[in-house]
């Protein structure tokens, strides 16, 4: 996630219903885009896919689990009973209630092609390895870095 | 409970308040006025004509304030974000129409509604709030006084919801400035023909709407396809970039290098410190974030800052060029950081920034020419590129203040008050000051503000094509055989047949509701596309052959010039300031040039089917786009159709 990149379109909400359910639905959307109008800054939130998921801890019923520490985090439809308590325990609010069909609901990733990655005009969410994003980061960092160094040496 | 509507991408209802009554209720959205006129401000149009006739005063409770989506508001589509208002203009007296951007009109929909109509005044100031069809009229009282950007908040803080969409209106408004906007999203403005002096009169303060609802499309993934196409359509076209990096302000460059950058009220085409406030300057120095409407590709909107100097801690949201050349080159002001500070003072105040800057201009000439001494202008000094004299004129236009009176009812009323020969600096057509163009160094614009239907506007009908370098869109849009001349911004040639076309493809567009951008410019999206689109959200057939769709935008266009007609307006007020027609350019590529109107109005009526003496739209004409009812209604009010 590029957070200086995000132009708060909304086309991800967009894309993420058109895919879950054939619509346009803001509200059902597992990413919504946070916004400050005054600010002029908007936020993109969704589920993180954490490595320690504490909605997994949560969750009476154990429905939600993940396979492995680099898939997805995943609820178990059969088990789930829709408490709510995975949206209570997400730091972030990565997980919200679906008001068309009542149930608890968060990224899934499309199952590997995500659909607001692929919607997403700048750039700002991207589906990529974490040890890349990392890295890619860190350039970025570097990069703001070595423009003020480049003002220093006096452009040598 | 009633039927689902017919067609996809609607949700098939109308809200229906009267304020006067304390009444709302909903209707059905009517389908035979969708299958006739999409939706959008096609639709309201009709509204409005079967509604609000000559009788109507724009500023009395029987004026309906009508806020139109379209079947593609809030769809999963390119520049679905778009919403509009109409109403009978207050500053014209005639067909007015303001389309704004956002997130309100998606919002709309979500909570159920494809419009809003208001009638009626209330007693006390109040606000609409709408949350999925359910509406209620609330106390404004507090926030009555209060600008743009308080309002939104406190609005929000009483709806009760950080996420609700505000659409309300600033002190301009209810002081009934005759061009006040209405604002939402704090920096979108729909700007033009006093929107917000119809919602002051009725003492409606704003609107505040939240919707967890959906829009359902006809084939989703048909439309996705399409969809996935048009980003890259969108994210490969250099100019829609450029607009992203850059902004309208882009079009400072372009202007001044064309010789149509207004300057001096419109009477230069070039500005000698134009550097000072283009696109590069403002990049450069002011740029903090760059943002976009409700599903947009481009993202055309910048928020700039002032840190420094005596306008620091200004925040300015998307400052357009309209706004650059009516407070900078139209001014002949080059402080780039008070543009910025009279930008968010409209933004607050709620006042259009093209006929604010407008107004000024005019006053300024007049004093300039000894029309109007200091004395009356409140001991003012208006010599040209006086920044301060200006940020002083906007506080008093918005509360009506002093001088500020005179210029709050806009340049053709304030012309005839002042009279002296002060018509010939008011820069109107038909009461709507003129935007920043010019006919001289960009005919078909000359044209454009001839006879669009709410005055003085470049946004219904202005062609791009005939001066960017845009030979290959131009001909494929008007005929290979129409070049080189169409592509000729100095010359009149084919620029009627132009505008014609234009004008009935930004009709589809403006009832769908895209945005201008990506349709008008860049060139990208055009009618082949929309008739796909159209067909993937609504599954309506009698819109999936792009010659039908013309059929309805001509029939828009005819609807609309029918309402104008029976407001009165005829062939005389087709017409531009004679500065345009008269005058040379000074200066610059375009010296020398002056429009000849007459010339393309004959072909423009010559191409519409209307009669050439009168410009009333020919019986015959009117019947062929299914009219009928309108041509009766115009006989009714006494007018013979030729």
């Amino acid at each position: 996630m590029n957070l200086d990149l995000c132009t708060g379109c909304r086309l991800c909400e967009l894309a993420c219903t058109m895919h879950h359910y054939g619509e346009a639905a803001p509200s059902r959307s597992r990413v919504n885009v946070i916004k400050w109008d005054e600010k002029a800054v908007d936020v993109p939130i969704l589920c993180l896919q954490c490595y320690n998921p504490v909605c997994a801890t949560a969750c009476p019923t154990d429905a939600i689990y993940r396979n492995d520490p680099k898939e997805v985090v995943v609820i178990d439809r059969q088990k789930c009973i829709n408490c709510k308590s995975c949206m209570f325990a997400c730091p972030i609010g990565g997980i919200t209630v679906d008001p068309g069909e009542n149930e608890v609901i968060k990224c899934d990733l499309c199952g590997g092609n995500p659909q607001c990655v692929a919607f997403c005009p700048t750039g700002a969410l991207q589906f990529v390895d974490v040890d890349k994003s990392a890295m890619a980061k860190r350039r970025r960092g570097a990069e703001r870095m070595s423009e003020v160094i480049g003002v220093l040496m006096g452009g040598r | 409970m009633s039927l689902p509507f017919p067609f996809k991408g609607y949700v098939g209802n109308i809200l229906r308040v009267d304020l006067s009554q304390g009444r709302i209720n909903d209707l059905p959205l009517p389908e035979e006025y969708a299958a006739h006129y999409i939706g959008g401000t096609g639709m309201a149009a009709r509204l409005l004509w079967d509604e609000v006739g000559p009788e109507v005063d724009p500023l009395s409770p029987d004026n309906l304030l009508i806020l139109c989506t379209g079947p593609v508001s809030g769809a999963p589509w390119h520049t679905s974000g778009r919403g509009a208002l109409v109403s009978k203009s207050p500053l014209t007296g005639i067909w007015g129409e303001s389309h704004v951007g956002g997130f309100f009109a998606p919002e709309l929909k979500y909570a159920g509604y494809d419009m809003i109509v208001v009638k009626g005044r209330s007693e006390k100031p109040i606000y609409l709030s709408v949350e999925d069809r359910t509406a209620e009229l609330r106390d404004a009282s507090d926030v009555w006084g209060r600008g743009v950007i308080e309002t939104s908040r406190l609005i929000k803080e009483d709806f009760g919801d950080e996420d609700a969409a505000v659409l309300g209106i600033g002190q301009a408004g209810e002081n009934v400035v005759r061009y006040a906007s209405v604002m939402t999203n704090l920096f979108d403005a729909a700007g033009r023909a006093g929107m917000g002096a119809v919602m002051g009169a009725k003492r409606l303060k704003a609107i505040a709407v939240r919707g967890t609802g959906s829009v359902k499309v006809a084939d989703p993934e048909a439309l996705m396809e399409y969809a996935r196409s048009a980003r890259e359509r969108v994210l490969k076209e250099p100019q829609a970039m450029d607009q992203r990096e850059l902004g309208t302000a882009l079009l400072v460059d372009v202007k001044q290098t064309i010789g149509e950058l207004p300057t001096k009220n419109h009477w230069n085409g070039v500005f000698e410190q134009f550097e000072n406030i283009n696109a590069e300057t403002l990049r450069r120095n002011y740029l903090k974030s760059i943002k976009a409407c409700f599903g947009c590709f481009i993202a055309c909107k910048k928020v700039f800052g002032v840190d420094k100097g005596r306008f620091a801690g200004t925040t300015a949201g998307h400052v357009e060029y309209e706004t650059l050349y009516a407070f900078g080159s139209n001014l002949k002001n080059s402080d780039p950081e008070s543009i910025m500070r009279m930008d968010v003072l409209c933004d607050d105040y709620g006042l259009d920034t093209i006929s604010a800057g407008a107004s000024i201009a005019f006053l300024m000439e007049c004093y300039e020419n000894g029309l109007i001494g200091k004395e009356e202008v409140d001991g003012l000094d208006l010599s040209w590129g006086n920044a301060d004299a200006v940020i002083e004129l906007v506080h008093k236009i918005a509360k009506r203040d002093g001088i500020g009176d005179l210029l709050a009812d806009g340049v053709r009323i304030a012309s005839e008050k002042i009279g002296r020969g002060a018509e010939r600096y008011a820069m109107h057509v038909k009461g709507l000051e003129i935007s920043g163009q010019d006919g001289r160094a960009h005919r078909s614009a000359g044209l454009t503000h001839a006879t669009a239907p709410r005055g003085a506007d470049h946004l219904r009908s202005l062609v791009t094509v005939d001066q960017l370098g845009y030979e290959k869109v131009a001909a494929e849009r008007f005929g290979e055989d129409k070049l080189p001349g169409i592509v000729d911004g100095y010359s009149e040639e084919h620029k009627a047949l132009a505008v014609k076309v234009i004008e009935d493809v930004y009709a589809i567009r403006d009832a769908m509701i895209v945005c201008w951008y990506s349709v008008s410019w860049p060139p990208i999206f055009w009618v082949d596309d929309f008739s796909k689109v159209l067909a993937f959200v609504t599954g309506y057939d009698g819109f999936s052959d792009p010659k039908d769709l013309m059929k309805i935008g001509e029939r828009i266009v005819n609807l609309k010039r029918a309402y104008n007609v029976r407001e009165g307006v005829r062939r005389k007020d087709d017409s531009l300031p004679e500065r345009f027609t008269k005058e040379p350019l000074p200066a610059g590529p375009a010296k020398g040039e002056v429009v000849d109107l007459d010339l393309m109005l004959d072909e423009y009526y010559r191409l519409r089917g209307w009669d050439l003496e009168t410009g009333i739209p020919k019986e015959e004409t009117i019947n062929q786009l299914g009219l009928a009812e309108i041509a009766k209604g115009l006989k009714g009010s006494g007018i013979a159709l030729p």
